[in-house]
């Protein structure tokens, strides 16, 4: 990847945007219709965050889990690689990010965090209210810019609503050391950093 | 005889008779006395496609477009995605690996020979006619590799490329103390740079020379479509600011060939249009460049 070092932001995208839409169109019609899972899935998270049980809690880092790795191994393995060189090294972050999460369930939660605290509850809507807008409204995105509805960025198949679903379930997750909900955000953080870039180059 | 190879040669024959009917201006290669059209074809963006097969179909109908009139260079990269893999399956659908100039690069810090194996498998050609090696990437260790693979006949030419103006002082240093055929960077009617010392190098030293975003990726385009072209251009064949653009290009003496990138086959005829009829002389294309400034 050294190749890399001596080009700016702009050589960095190789794609027309018509080429980059129609491949996120043949990703949502290879994975049809388990964006419904996904969006199903999705929903369920709040309702195992606000949930008191830390094994639901834990469940539903494994269900995020699970989403990361759909991404990096449907999305960026599989299609993304086509049209862009460094797909599949996003492959691999998303792959790592699924492996921290399923880490994370074994995290200990800190020592009197599930005792009721000042602004849980305000931080728990927060969390849920990211989510939610990921799961539900992401996708809205699509019709909104004035792309078919077979292009829309949904939950689970797409990296940018999974990057924020997880942010909202790291801000959600109260029991769990800061430090590890810091070192969880790291990688969904720098994929929306990534995926705004290229909306802004694609825009160009 | 199978209906494929039937279709194949059909494909062919309409290509040169196209071809017969308004070729293209042709530029000999000082290293050879090889004569090439002045007008190729690039595939940075536009043929990185993917396994999309409408669009991989429609580069092929590009690529049909661009040899049924004439046009016989085309340039690609292994860092330019998909598009190696999606000329390959053009040519090998138009039996056109015998008549393509082919042009790619060596674009690695390791092992460039591997490299460039892997895409002559994706191109599906016997060998390249040109290597270049990618924007100076390791250019220590790629140039003499070229030069080897040259030596056994491996390839028919080699050359260097930048873009947009990177590193011209280290490209400059090359073209003096290395035998290259080609060099290939950027010169535009907005970026000129090229005519005050690579341009007059390359003609001094009998190198070939590939004008790469000749369009500057559209934005010149976009930016010129906003006025009307000259009613004067018509007295150059011009019927577009494209081919404006084009012809201000192709029309220096020291350049061989410019290598426009398109997905769209009227495009590509329009840019192969402007490499035939007539070329602005020095006093016009002076014109050209002041009517630009002010624009």
């Amino acid at each position: 990847m050294t190749e890399w070092w001596s080009y700016g932001l702009s050589d960095f995208l190789m794609f027309s945007p018509q080429v980059y839409w129609r491949l996120v169109a043949r990703h949502n019609a290879a994975g049809w219709p388990l964006q419904f899972v996904a969006l199903a899935l999705a929903a369920a998270l709040p309702l195992l965050l606000v949930s008191g049980a830390a094994a639901r809690r834990r469940l539903a880092l494994v269900l995020l889990a699970l989403a990361w790795a759909w991404v990096g191994w449907a999305f960026h393995w599989r299609h993304y690689a086509e049209i862009f060189l460094g797909a599949r090294w996003l492959a691999g972050a998303c792959a790592l990010q699924a492996l921290l999460l399923l880490l994370a369930t074994r995290c200990r939660p800190a020592e009197g965090a599930d005792a009721p605290q000042p602004g849980l509850a305000s931080r728990l809507r927060l969390g849920a209210g990211v989510l939610l807008a990921a799961a539900l409204l992401y996708p809205l995105l699509a019709p909104l810019t004035g792309h078919p509805w077979s292009e829309a960025e949904v939950f689970g198949f797409m990296p940018e609503p999974t990057a924020l679903a997880t942010l909202g379930v790291l801000a959600a997750l109260a029991p769990w050391p800061v430090w590890s909900r810091l070192l969880l955000a790291v990688i969904p953080a720098l994929s929306l950093l990534l995926g705004a870039a290229t909306r802004w180059l694609i825009a160009q | 005889m199978k209906r494929r190879t039937l279709l194949q040669w059909g494909a062919l024959a309409a290509a040169g008779e196209a071809a017969a009917q308004s070729a293209p201006s042709t530029r000999v290669i000082p290293s050879s006395g090889e004569a090439i059209p002045c007008v190729g074809l690039g595939t940075w963006i536009t043929f990185n496609v993917g396994n999309d097969p409408p669009a991989r179909a429609q580069c092929a109908q590009v690529l049909r477009a661009f040899f049924a009139a004439g046009g016989r260079l085309v340039d690609s990269s292994p860092m330019y995605g998909s598009s190696q893999g999606v000329i390959g399956d053009g040519l090998r659908t138009l039996g056109a690996q015998q008549r393509v100039f082919s042009a790619d690069k060596v674009w690695t810090g390791s092992d460039g020979a591997a490299q460039v194996e892997e895409s002559r498998g994706l191109w599906q050609v016997p060998r390249f006619d040109l290597l270049q090696v990618h924007n100076l990437l390791a250019w220590e260790k790629q140039l003499p590799l070229l030069q080897r693979m040259k030596d056994a006949g491996r390839v028919r030419y080699i050359g260097i490329t930048t873009s947009e103006g990177r590193r011209h002082r280290e490209f400059e240093q090359l073209m003096r103390n290395h035998r290259l055929d080609f060099v290939q960077f950027t010169y535009s009617l907005l970026d000129r740079q090229a005519e005050q010392r690579l341009l007059p190098l390359a003609a001094d030293r009998g190198i070939a020379v590939l004008v790469n975003r000749p369009f500057e990726e559209g934005a010149l385009l976009r930016r010129l479509e906003r006025h009307p072209l000259p009613p004067w251009a018509g007295e150059i064949g011009c019927t577009s600011w494209a081919q404006f653009a084009l012809k201000f290009v192709i029309s220096h003496p020291a350049v061989t060939c410019a290598i426009p990138a398109t997905r769209r086959v009227d495009h590509v005829r329009e840019n192969l249009a402007a490499a035939s009829g007539i070329l602005p002389d020095a006093g016009m294309r002076e014109r050209m460049g002041a009517a630009i400034s002010r624009l």
